[in-house]
């Protein structure tokens, strides 16, 4: 008898052309959101690779000046030289820059952190349009880095992408909608209710079944188009192979799953009020309006008020009178005057200037330490109220899942950047004792230069996600439960 | 008879439970919007206000230095916001609100707010004009959706034919009927924008009057567009269900689908380039000169100085740099800082154009969703738009360039090579006047707009030429 219905539903559903006008409509979305998506992480690899090259064009510069150098001094047997910090090009015969680590690593050479994209990028672009992937690392103080500003006109930013994400939070609904407000009320309304209640089935099991057929013809839909996206979006992006990847995507499918099965359950729900068609899609409508757009404005506005983000407007103004200080303390002006073009400088005082320089940039980290702490604890505790608030809306939870899957989150991005700062502080271990014992930089030390490399921890990954996905679940099994236990007192007959 | 059916309908709406909830929520989402926004303005107005103060102070009382060093120090510029901002914030959240204007190197506006706001903004503000923009058709949708098709499924639609209503008046009335049930939502808007703007705000804006007038009647001329609509498309569906769902599917396809895909559409016609791109390709000119310029543009840098270096030499009369009575080191600087200068306008003005032209494909989308019109002049009006983040972005260039001939002028006029110490204070470092951005007129507002105005209308003249036919052509059953 289910078989029956199933089979049944199915083959009515097909024959619908408004049905099928929405599932093509479906996959030419997903279509449309894998290319953009794919565009985007392109994009930001592409940002990155010019970046790369030209770091690694500056630092071959200075090293062939080194390796001419080297040359010069072995083929007329004279001991190497220390260079002073100096901007104007070397003569011949002298030492260059590349000798000295403090220029070395203080402003010629610098090392591209790069935050890779994950397989399933393209599923989610998130908040990595707003930020670039990479940071240039050098000695400087490390707020200067911590910016990443990429361009993207703000109308667009705004807007933001038509990825599948998108697709899966906010139009994905609007067709379980169109696919269940009118299961029952429809069936009702011609008349067919009551006659298929003749047979020997019950009313749950009847509705069970015209469920599934939905859920699998959705599904079917989002399987094959999920897959394609991510045949495409792999193979344009090389991340096939990746078996981390195609877990990732198996993750994917389940939350998308979840997430369908929240509105399916809704859908049955409203349907066991016993109202019209029109009033289901009213109410559908409006349930839909109040998940994806009111409750996340809504959960963003409590956020933000209750731990506004410390303007950065501040965190420059605090950032200038850390520098006016630390200038202060060095005393001498005629010598501050010198730490930004050294090339002025008479010649003995070099290295000092660049040392004071230096230590400037220690001071300035120090004073800006505590007011960048605490704008990460606003931000942190800012997540910590979505945390809880985002149960109300499931569009929430899913945001974050996705762009937790995708690895565009604002938890991987902060890791990343910690990273960074680690990495930062390695790199001034470099080159700082080397430049403060004068040591003559060697060109073969120049490929054993600090390298950044991002490391994934998997478990958390899931651990960012663990709280949602638990939530979710919940949710759809609570919702699904108390829609199909209200079907028990489904009146059949008109009128009732 | 036209009063008569209005009546009838308003009453029938307000009557309605489902719309005494809608409106009521409606109307506690405006409020807290208001309130909000209002908030947020003020926040931002006064930390802006007091962040650009506070930089004045730092720069005039920055330690007695070398002026060029004062340059490198620079100053930041701070995205102020008109008043209307609270009703609509337009792309603040995510357009650049600080620049540092330093020596040597051209910044971009940095610091998108929406960076330290979490995801879940991504989802939108809630701001008076998003609710306006957004809730407002659904809520006119539910509103005026069975006008017709309900009436013809219940019956009475053929009672009132039959009284010999015209329907003319039949269109007129209902539509009467449901602004005025409307207008309980938009009156109470206008009126509390009115008092905010007219007594709450720290306002220093021009043209407020005007601004808020034009808004209104913007918003206006839209609800009116999808009111007809509706009616029209109640009145040609069969049922009223078939009405819902048309309208439903237009209203998603208008204020969620369509202004997404436009903006992707944009990025792909006209794509951005990547900050990398941008500097890669701003760093090669400055280098290599900038190919088509006219006279020592289109050179390398290093001829470039070099013959400034001999005409320099020449006017003097000296052989060489030492011999100069001005400070040759910074004359060179400044050399090319005026050169980079030049560069960096022709690439961040390609840059705007881009932006532009994104923009103006994206408002092309209006003629298949009101709403992006809407909210394109809605951001213009507001002050939040495009052409206000641009006019920051080079107003602060122009200072920055001023700036920097200003210190650099005391070096090079006050020094030399043989005695290159020159130290300033207090009294060299206030040639630099604070920065001040001036609003754009709102004729200089409203100059990229005219496309959607007219789609605008057009949405509202085509509706109503729409619901006529629609209701002229009304069958009973």
């Amino acid at each position: 008898m289910l078989n029956t219905i199933f089979s049944h539903e199915i083959r009515q559903l097909l024959k619908s052309p408004a049905t099928l006008f929405m599932l093509c409509l479906l996959a030419v979305a997903m279509i449309f959101g894998i290319y953009n998506g794919t565009r985007a992480v392109e994009r930001q690899s592409e940002s990155a690779r010019v970046a790369i090259a030209d770091e690694a064009a500056a630092k071959q510069r200075v090293l062939d000046q080194l390796v001419a150098y080297e040359k010069f001094t072995a083929s007329r047997g004279i001991p190497r030289q220390f260079a002073p910090v100096n901007h104007a090009p070397p003569r011949p015969g002298e030492p260059p820059q590349g000798t000295n680590a403090g220029a070395v690593g203080g402003e010629l050479v610098r090392e591209v952190a790069v935050l890779p994209p994950t397989g399933l990028s393209a599923f989610a672009v998130g908040q990595m349009d707003l930020q670039r992937n990479y940071t240039l690392v050098d000695m400087k103080n490390k707020f200067n880095m911590s910016d990443n500003f990429e361009i993207e006109n703000p109308l667009s930013l705004m807007v933001g992408t038509f990825d599948i994400s998108f697709v899966v939070i906010f139009l994905l609904p609007i067709f379980i909608i169109a696919l269940t407000y009118d299961m029952l009320s429809g069936e009702k309304e011609s008349g067919t209710l009551a006659l298929a209640m003749t047979q020997p089935i019950s009313l749950r099991s009847f509705m069970g079944a015209k469920l599934l057929s939905r859920i699998a013809l959705l599904m079917l839909v989002i399987v094959v188009m999920g897959l394609s996206a991510m045949l495409f979006s792999g193979s344009v992006l090389g991340v096939l192979s990746d078996p981390g990847a195609w877990s990732r995507f198996a993750l994917f499918l389940f939350v998308t799953f979840l997430y369908a099965m929240f509105w399916f359950g809704l859908g049955v729900l409203v349907s066991s009020l016993n109202r019209s068609s029109e009033t289901n899609v009213t109410i559908l409508a409006g349930i839909w309006l109040l998940m994806v757009v009111v409750m996340p404005a809504l959960v963003s506005l409590a956020a933000t008020t209750l731990y506004p983000a410390p303007s950065r407007m501040e965190l420059k103004v605090a950032m200038r009178d850390a520098s006016i200080a630390a200038e202060k303390q060095e005393g001498d002006t005629t010598k501050a005057y010198y730490t930004d073009h050294v090339e002025m400088a008479p010649d003995k005082e070099n290295e000092t200037y660049l040392t004071v320089f230096l230590a400037r940039q220690d001071a300035l980290e120090k004073a800006i330490q505590p007011v960048f702490d605490r704008f990460r604890r606003q931000q942190e505790r800012q997540e910590g109220v979505v945390g809880w608030f985002q149960f109300l809306s499931p569009a929430i939870v899913m945001q974050n899942m996705l762009n937790e899957i995708s690895g565009n989150s604002t938890d991987r991005y902060n890791a990343y950047m910690d990273g960074v700062f680690a990495f930062h502080k390695i790199w001034k271990e470099f080159f700082t004792p080397r430049y403060l014992k004068k040591e003559v930089m060697d060109s073969s030390l120049y490929d054993h230069f600090p390298k950044f490399h991002y490391s994934e921890t998997h478990y958390l990954v899931i651990g960012r996600m663990i709280a949602s996905f638990i939530g979710l679940v919940i949710i759809v099994i609570a919702i699904n439960i108390f829609a199909f236990s209200r079907l028990r007192r489904f009146g059949v007959r008109e009128g009732s | 008879m036209i009063m008569e059916i209005a009546r009838k309908e308003f009453v029938c709406l307000i009557r309605d439970g489902r719309f005494k909830w809608a409106i009521g929520i409606m109307f506690l989402l405006l409020v807290t919007s208001f309130v909000t926004g209002y908030q947020r303005y003020e926040s931002l107005h006064s930390i802006r206000e007091a962040s650009q103060q506070k930089n004045s102070e730092q720069w005039l009382n920055q330690d007695r230095k070398n002026p060029h060093t004062a340059a490198h120090f620079g100053n930041y510029a701070y995205k102020p916001q008109g008043p209307l901002a609270f009703f609509d914030n337009g792309i603040t959240n995510y357009a650049g609100s600080v620049i540092w204007l330093e020596a040597h190197k051209t910044n971009f506006a940095q610091n998108r707010p929406a960076q330290d706001n979490g995801a879940v903004s991504r989802f939108g503000d809630l701001t008076p004009a998003m609710i306006l923009q957004i809730l407002l058709p659904l809520l006119i949708i539910l509103m005026g959706f069975s006008a017709f098709a309900g009436e013809r499924e219940s019956g009475t639609l053929r009672q009132v034919m039959s009284l010999g209503v015209s329907s003319r008046a039949l269109l007129l009335g209902k539509l009467l009927g449901t602004s005025a049930a409307i207008a309980l939502i938009i009156v109470p808007v206008v009126a509390i924008t009115t008092l905010v703007l007219g007594f709450g705000l720290p306002a220093d804006s021009s043209h407020l009057g005007e601004r808020g007038l034009l808004l209104l009647g913007f918003y206006l001329i839209y609800t009116l567009a999808f009111l007809l609509l509706t009616l029209g498309v109640s009145a040609i569906s069969r049922t009223s269900k078939g009405a819902l769902i048309t309208l439903i599917s237009f209203w998603a396809m208008a204020t969620f689908i369509l202004p997404k895909a436009a903006a992707d559409i944009s990025k792909m016609v006209v794509p951005t380039p990547t900050y990398s791109e941008f500097y890669h390709l701003a760093r090669q000119t400055s280098l290599k000169g900038l190919e088509g310029a006219k006279g020592l543009l289109a050179l390398p840098q290093g001829r470039h100085i070099e013959i400034e270096r001999r005409n320099l030499l020449k006017k003097y009369n000296v052989k060489s740099v030492q011999d100069l009575p001005i400070y040759w080191v910074a004359y060179s600087m400044q050399i090319m800082e005026e050169r980079d200068y030049s560069i960096y306008q022709k690439f961040l003005g390609d840059l705007r154009r881009i932006f532009f032209r994104q923009e103006a494909m994206q408002d092309r989308f209006g003629l298949v969703s009101p709403m992006i019109s809407l909210r394109s002049l809605s951001m213009a009006v507001a002050g939040t738009g495009l052409v206000d983040q641009e006019r920051f972005n080079q107003t602060a260039q122009d200072f920055r360039i001023g700036m920097i001939r200003a210190m650099n002028g005391e070096l090079i006029e006050n020094t030399t090579m043989k005695d290159p110490l020159y130290i300033g204070g207090k009294e060299v470092f206030s040639k630099v006047k604070p920065y001040q951005y001036s609003e754009p007129t709102l004729s200089e507002s409203l100059e990229g707009q005219r496309m959607n105005i007219a789609i605008l209308l057009a949405w509202a003249i085509v509706s109503a030429v729409f619901a006529f036919v629609a209701v002229n052509r009304l069958r009973v059953q």
